[in-house]
């Protein structure tokens, strides 16, 4: 069954059509004449209907990547991003950049620790001094800011 | 106003000290990420949409403008000295040019890219200048069926030039158009498709989408490619070109402006079209030329070269004039403008004068700032390819994210770009290119709008779209461009980048040089005109230097 998994790009094209046909015309179609809401869309719609059908027949898996470790690698990375969101809430724009940048670049990027550390420690001040000073984007304030009353990035 | 006092009024909003840093950084950032891996010009504008955001609109403009053509020129960089192109503009210049490298002439090679892109990039600018105004008046005229018509023609044209499998961006290019009808119904306020959601009332957002699927999903294929460096070995001396060079490249170039400048005005124009057929009509010509193609001839890398940046600069025509992106990148400047509150259009050349005519006055003045970059600083850019994919990423990602949060100062904004990006990357690896969506995502609104106009002043007949004259004969040219492609799709002959290339290589060891083992990879990187998904061909093209090392 593998060999054909790359068929369901083709089945989602057409579902994603489908699916919006069914809704172009709850919207109402109305006339030619006196367009209504649902009759763009529903022509969209086709469209894809259309691609999709042909993409079923004519489709070949070789523009398919296959997945390989590095694959597992960019899952880490969107989760690394994603813990990043809710840690910039507790910790502070310049030391959720830190995390973010050293653990990227040491365990994903596999450089030196020197490197990495230097890197952190200029991207994520140099970040904060672009966005949090010169650009006055009012990044949420951490821990530290509020406990310290130093809300410059912390 | 006319031209002269256009032109004035240009140079006056261009040279302020302001627009004059930014046209500065613009072409910096766009030579800095033409060079490195990793980059395109699309991912990099999307990155950078939110900044534009706190500029004025003229000054975002020319930063942006000076961003696509700058990566023009950092993008013949590594093409020449690493056979790696840079963006897809880039790819025929690796033929002769790193040939002449290896011959240990690669300062010629990019002394001569330089010259020929900022004359190139000149011809252009003045071609502007004197068409854009015309054809603006010309635009004014031009009724709804023509939008319809114009409209369709570059999306089939961006969709079938620039990938692989035609009917996949298609499909992209349909939902690019669904996503544009979520929110209100512009004319009776009904709402379509947001699931009860009061946050899709005014439509997806279209920087997060064009930062998530352009800028995040580029990044993360990026990370997935092979990080080894290549190191550079060839020297660059002598970046001054000979004065038989000179002579030799004088026709070449002027070639190269005309037919870059006339290709970057059409739909679906831009730069990968025009250097592709700027090199097969040099090597046309050159059968009684002094040097052979695909062995360093300096013709076939001053007429490329100087073809895609004069194609970068007219790629504004349609813009400025009409209204219409031709390509992704324009689509994105697009949609800049419209952040700004500014539908370009026609009436942008009365309207705000300081934006039509600054553009284009900035684009001389970065043209000569690139010139001047380009020729003493080469060697300072060659170090940039020692920056590695995934220490790029790290700060691409984290400068994305700032980005996004600071439009609302809104940590929801960040999830919605990630969501974005995990999908283009999605998208990447399945190859279904994300570029015709964001375009069609931008030319959605205009159709929709033009084609219910149309349906409106013609009551419901669609003989509007034949009988009237423009709109008749670009749907005649569509009608005859579907037939074609499906007579040859039938016959098995689709002909994609990758066969443009293969047309323009003259010989079986020229092929090669462009082809890697994972050869039909290099097609993908035209996906906007600009070279969106360039990480695949320099993965590919670095794989087989592996190889030969």
């Amino acid at each position: 069954m593998s060999q054909h998994a790359y068929r369901f790009g083709a089945l989602a094209i057409l579902a994603l059509g489908a699916a919006a046909a069914l809704g172009a015309v709850q919207l109402g179609l109305g006339g030619l004449s006196a367009p209504g809401s649902g009759l763009w869309p529903f022509i969209t719609a086709l469209v894809i209907i259309f691609c999709g059908l042909v993409l079923i027949v004519e489709d070949t898996p070789d523009d398919y990547e296959t997945w390989t470790r590095r694959s597992g690698k960019v899952g880490i990375a969107f989760v690394a991003l994603g813990v990043f969101i809710p840690v910039l809430q507790l910790l502070g724009i310049i030391l959720a950049a830190f995390l973010l940048l050293t653990f990227w670049i040491r365990f994903l990027s596999r450089e030196p620790w020197r490197l990495t550390l230097v890197l952190a420690v200029a991207g994520s001040v140099g970040l904060y001094l672009v966005f949090g000073q010169f650009l006055e984007v009012p990044f949420p304030v951490g821990i530290i800011g509020r406990q310290t009353g130093l809300e410059f990035g912390l | 106003m006319d031209i002269f006092d256009g032109i004035a009024t240009g140079f006056a909003t261009a040279a302020t000290a302001q627009n004059l840093l930014y046209v500065f950084i613009g072409v910096l950032i766009g030579t800095v990420i033409g060079v490195l891996p990793g980059l395109g010009p699309s991912a990099t504008i999307a990155l950078l949409l939110p900044l534009t955001y706190t500029l004025e609109p003229a000054t975002a403009v020319i930063m942006l403008a000076g961003i696509y053509y700058g990566s023009m020129y950092g993008g013949t960089i590594t093409s020449v000295l690493l056979r790696l192109p840079g963006e897809a503009a880039s790819v025929v210049t690796s033929i002769d040019g790193y040939e002449m490298a290896r011959q240990g002439r690669a300062g010629a090679a990019l002394g001569i890219s330089a010259v020929g892109s900022f004359i190139g990039g000149m011809v252009a600018v003045v071609g502007l200048m004197l068409l854009a105004p015309t054809l603006a008046d010309i635009a004014v005229g031009v009724g709804p069926p023509e939008f319809v018509a114009l409209a369709v023609l570059g999306l089939l044209l961006v969709t079938y030039l620039g990938t692989r499998h035609p009917f996949k961006s298609l499909a992209m290019a349909g939902i690019g158009l669904l996503l544009a009808t979520v929110g209100q119904d512009p004319i009776t306020g009904a709402t379509r498709f947001t699931f009860g959601q009061l946050s899709l009332i005014d439509g997806f957002d279209f920087v997060a989408i064009a930062m998530g699927l352009f800028g995040v999903g580029e990044i993360l294929h990026a990370i997935e490619q092979d990080q080894a460096v290549k190191a550079l070995t060839s020297k660059v001396r002598n970046i001054w070109p000979t004065r038989q060079d000179f002579r030799d490249s004088a026709a070449p170039i002027a070639r190269g402006s005309v037919l870059g400048f006339l290709i970057g005005v059409l739909p679906g124009g831009g730069g990968v079209v025009s250097s592709l057929a700027s090199y097969g009509a040099e090597k046309k010509l050159s059968r009684n030329g002094r040097h052979e193609f695909g062995k360093g001839a300096i013709e076939g890398v001053a007429g490329p070269e100087t073809a895609n940046n004069a194609s970068s600069t007219s790629a504004f025509v349609p813009l400025l004039t009409l209204g219409l992106p031709s390509n992704v990148v324009l689509a994105l400047i697009f949609g800049a403008l419209t952040i700004q509150g500014i539908t370009p259009g026609p009436t942008l050349i009365d309207d705000h004068p300081d934006i039509f005519w600054g553009v284009i006055a900035s684009m001389v003045i970065g043209n000569v700032i690139l010139l001047i970059l380009n020729v003493p600083l080469v060697g300072v850019f060659v170090q940039l390819l020692r920056v590695r994919p995934g220490i790029l990423g790290a700060f691409a990602l984290l400068i994305t994210m700032a980005g996004v949060y600071s439009i609302n100062n809104d940590l929801n904004d960040m999830w919605v770009v990630l969501g974005f990006g995990v999908l283009g990357w999605l998208m990447k690896k399945t190859g279904f290119e994300p570029g015709p969506l964001v375009l069609a995502f931008v030319l959605g609104p205009i159709l929709e709008g033009s084609f219910r106009q149309s349906m409106l002043l013609s009551d419901g007949s669609l003989g509007i779209f034949v009988q009237r004259p423009v709109a008749g004969v670009v749907f005649g040219l569509i009608a005859v461009f579907l037939v074609w492609s499906t007579v040859m799709a039938l016959r098995g002959r689709l002909t994609s980048g990758a066969e443009m290339i293969e047309h323009a290589a003259a010989d079986e060891a020229e092929l090669e040089a462009l082809r890697s083992p994972a050869a039909p990879e290099q097609d993908r990187a035209d996906a906007d005109g600009g070279g969106d998904a360039r990480a695949t061909t320099r993965t590919t093209t670095r794989s087989r230097h592996e190889e030969e090392d």
